[in-house]
């Protein structure tokens, strides 16, 4: 074991990737929505302290985000919020919290 | 907030560090208290490189972390740094003493794995928040603790 991480999977973990993660989590795909028109689709929301949500993305493996994927995260993260609807509801939505499996 | 550091659990599960949910203090208690050397039985932090967001590192990519490893009340812990460009691992210990003795071997478990550790090297959760602390404020190894090359 020296000189390498501890984490090194020593089985295949069978967990989803929501269950690693501890805050809520709606597992349904959101569709969310900039002011410019721009779309982009979550795999989870975070309620955060202030009332505003926090759009999840896990990637698996190597993957990452598309151009327009980050073009949108960009945009969130500099203070244009996007909007969807959550089980009826509007909502805001002001970061991005990036997740990945392996 | 750009997150600037990472955090990986069991080596299959990664996401940045911030406080925008839950705040980054929590997030390191959490995530040490709950080891249970089974379901959770290894976490590490570590940084991004700079304006690098989680999806654009490769996996090996940290070369530098802090990690632990076992169960809240007996786990390891490591630090690995690049000395002269070259990575060095450290185990972390308490200061040894007559009750806490630096000299005889002991062992951590978790999943199927087993290392051997000094017995002052055998911590808990408590030490691991207050090394991980240590370590993610950028400040040295907390005075009543010890570290050697593995």
């Amino acid at each position: 074991m020296s000189g390498v991480r501890f984490d090194q999977r020593t089985e295949e973990d069978e967990r989803e990737p929501h269950e690693f993660v501890d805050v809520q989590f709606e597992s349904s795909q959101t569709r969310a929505t900039l002011p410019d028109g721009s779309q982009r689709y979550y795999d989870g929301l975070a309620l955060k302290s202030d009332g505003t949500w926090e759009g999840i993305e896990v990637k698996s493996g190597n993957a990452s985000r598309s151009g327009s994927q980050r073009a949108f995260d960009d945009a969130v993260g500099s203070g244009v919020p996007a909007t969807a609807m959550l089980e009826g509801k509007p909502i805001q939505i002001t970061s991005t919290y990036l997740q990945r499996v392996y | 907030m750009i997150a600037t550091h990472a955090m990986t659990f069991n080596g299959g599960y990664s996401r940045e560090l911030k406080d925008s949910i839950t705040p980054i203090v929590e997030e390191l208690r959490r995530a040490v208290f709950r080891l249970d050397a089974e379901r959770w039985y290894a976490t590490s932090r570590w940084a991004l490189p700079p304006g690098k967001a989680l999806d654009q590192v490769p996996y090996d990519f940290p070369v530098e972390y802090i990690q632990t490893a076992g169960s809240a009340d007996r786990l390891t812990m490591e630090i690995r740094e690049l000395v002269d460009g070259v990575p060095v691992q450290y185990v972390i210990g308490r200061q040894a003493s007559s009750a806490l003795a630096a000299t005889d071997w002991a062992s951590v478990r978790w999943s199927d794995h087993e290392v051997p550790v000094l017995g002052n090297e055998v911590l808990t959760a408590e030490d691991a928040f207050i090394l991980f602390s240590a370590y993610h404020a950028g400040a040295p190894l907390p005075s009543g603790y010890v570290r050697r090359p593995r």
